[in-house]
């Protein structure tokens, strides 16, 4: 027998056990005015009556089941909340007192303790979905903000972005490297300046130099922005060491292009050197190589030329004992062809490649074109056939007309827009319209391969060569060279735009 | 006429209800359930299983908070609007009032034939 106490309140009953827990009135525990009794009152009658009851044996085992069913049913949900321990126990108190507060009510109504407790457990319904409500409220509050989170990092990162873009220097997404030239070997410093002043060229000088004009002057490259940077951040002493290089690179390309008057009989070759460096103030060094084969200190020389620049006459000259010069550090380096050093210089085609035509295809060309092939066909396989009577250039190829006709079967050259009349000029093919295109870059050296030198190629066996890197030409040529191919790409730029003034 | 509201016409109100019983005072899941089984004179039976997700759902999205108290001797969670939550209802009680005035407009010839 165990003894309690019972607590009425509001016309409520409550039981309280031994251990001070409350426990839901039973209809058949004999204390209970339910049948018909007075519960047993012992002190003095207050708000709150207690009295002392006995629960039967029986009412005892009903109590302990049913206490233990709801105790099994928020363990097996607790057990099914993929949720940590806190937010378990939590749930599982909240379902207790919500289940024993039903409990007390449909005991309050008549029902038994035991249909009671069967009855709140249905109303809740299955454990297990249950369990999965709970699991998807905090399962969508955590998507909700990974979502957030997602949302706030792609923002950020897009933040991030422009403020980097607004940051990045003006002009760095634009325009190519401006020209310089690397010497090869272990000097790092070797650069030099390429200057328009071919003595073939008609007017180099002129207003209407392309290049004057060109992004390669502007301080737009990223070649040049990342040379700052570089620059910045090693601060001191390179910078120093690469301005004053380029800038004594520059002062002997002056050398290099003044007009000169040199009359020298029979005069040694190291006497003709001393005399130059001591007119012009510019040192030049002859290599042992060129010494060995051909160019002997004591060599006996004899030349005369009037009014030609110096980069003229020390060409001409040193062509007839197979030399040739380079720039070095503001240093004039002679050379035997095979062993002068070769200089690395850039050239900015941005505009060319933008003024260019699209290279399609090789116009059958004249009147009987047969089927136009385009030159690389192994890079596009792209074919067509040129129309009878002009074929279908739009454009045509620089090649062509300096081939004869491009296609194989082409009979009477002249292809693009600009047909025959124009068509015989290996520029030609240039002057048409298009876009830019990566033929358009293999069009350029081919040009150049062909026109500059042509036997100094690495595709003819020869050792300087050449390649594109974005629109900005890179060349690894001897200095005459170089300067030419400079020469050239001035002529075909200045070509384009007067072709395309509005382009 | 059922003695039950059709469940799909509880189902979208059902948010609402439980935040209009919480606006004037604090209440615990099963009072709440109560409240609302007393208000629609029994025809709408919030069941345990569907009240206590629905509650925390609102407490996550921050439209209601909760305590636990345990003077009672039992330990108890109760719950209150927040201010979030009080707007919440105040937006969405104006909502369906326009709506319940909208279907009502559409369904007064039917109702009147009916009757």
């Amino acid at each position: 027998m165990r003894f309690g106490f019972i607590e009425s309140c509001h016309q409520r009953y409550f039981v309280i056990d031994d251990a001070g827990r409350r426990v839901p009135r039973q209809p058949n525990c004999s204390t209970l005015p339910l049948n018909g009794r007075k519960p047993q009152i012992f002190g003095q009658r207050t708000e709150t009556k207690e009295c002392r009851f006995r629960f039967s044996p029986r009412t005892e085992r009903i109590h302990a089941m049913t206490t233990q069913e709801i105790d099994n049913y928020i363990a097996l949900v607790s057990s099914m909340l993929r949720l940590n321990k806190l937010q378990r126990e939590e749930i599982g108190s909240e379902l207790r007192d919500h289940l024993a507060t039903r409990v007390e009510a449909l005991t309050d109504a008549g029902y038994s303790h035991e249909d009671a407790v069967r009855m709140s457990l249905e109303e809740f319904g299955d454990a297990a979905g249950l369990a999965v409500q709970f699991v998807s409220v905090v399962n969508q509050h955590r998507k909700r903000w990974m979502m957030r989170f997602a949302t706030f990092s792609i923002a950020g990162v897009f933040c991030l972005i422009i403020g980097a873009m607004a940051m990045w220097p003006k002009d760095a997404r634009f325009g190519g490297p401006e020209r310089g030239v690397a010497q090869e070997g272990n000097d790092p410093f070797a650069k030099t300046e390429r200057k328009n002043d071919d003595p073939f060229a008609k007017s180099k000088k002129s207003n209407d130099d392309p290049f004057a004009k060109s992004p390669i002057k502007k301080n737009n490259d990223p070649f040049a922005k990342q040379n700052k940077t570089v620059r910045r951040a090693k601060k001191g002493s390179q910078e120093n060491e690469f301005s004053k290089t380029r800038k004594r690179n520059a002062e002997t390309e002056k050398v290099l292009d003044r007009v000169v008057d040199l009359n020298f009989k029979d005069t040694e070759f190291s006497v003709f050197t001393g005399e130059i460096e001591k007119l012009y103030g510019v040192q030049i060094y002859t290599t042992q190589s060129a010494h060995d084969e051909g160019l002997a200190k004591d060599d006996i020389i004899n030349l005369s030329f009037n009014s030609l620049r110096l980069r003229t006459v020390l060409t001409t000259f040193l062509d007839e004992y197979d030399c040739t010069f380079i720039v070095r550090d503001g240093m004039i380096v002679i050379g035997t062809r095979d062993h002068c050093p070769f200089a690395v210089q850039t050239f900015n085609c941005q505009r060319i490649l933008q003024l260019m035509p699209k290279i399609a295809y090789v116009a059958g060309g004249g009147g009987f074109g047969g089927p136009g092939q385009k030159l690389r066909p192994q890079k596009s396989g792209k074919e067509s056939a040129g129309a009878a009577g002009g074929g279908d250039a739009t454009g045509g190829d620089f090649s062509g007309g300096s081939t004869g006709g491009g296609g194989p079967s082409g009979v009477g050259g002249g292809g693009g827009s600009f047909g025959g009349s124009v068509g015989t000029h290996p520029l030609t093919g240039l002057l048409g319209g298009g876009t830019v295109d990566p033929d358009k870059q293999q069009k350029i050296v081919e040009l150049l391969e062909r026109m500059v030198a042509p036997d100094s190629w690495d595709s003819t066996e020869g050792l300087g060569s050449m390649e594109f890197a974005g629109e900005i030409l890179v060349v690894r040529q001897h200095g005459p060279q170089l300067h030419q191919i400079g020469q050239v790409l001035d002529d075909l730029q200045t070509l384009l735009q007067k072709q395309y003034p509005n382009k | 006429m059922s003695d039950r509201f059709q469940r799909d016409l509880v189902r979208g109100s059902i948010d609402l209800m439980v935040l209009s019983v919480l606006a004037d005072q604090s209440q615990y899941g099963y009072l709440i359930q109560q409240r609302i089984d007393q208000a629609s004179g029994g025809r709408v039976q919030l069941q345990a299983g569907t009240l206590y997700p629905l509650l925390h759902k609102l407490e996550k999205a921050k439209l209601i908070k909760s305590r636990w108290d345990d003077s009672t001797g039992r330990k108890r969670k109760w719950y209150e609007l927040t201010a979030k939550g009080r707007k919440r209802l105040k937006a969405d009680a104006a909502e369906w009032k326009q709506f319940a005035e909208c279907v009502l407009g559409l369904l007064n010839p039917v109702i009147k034939g009916t009757s």
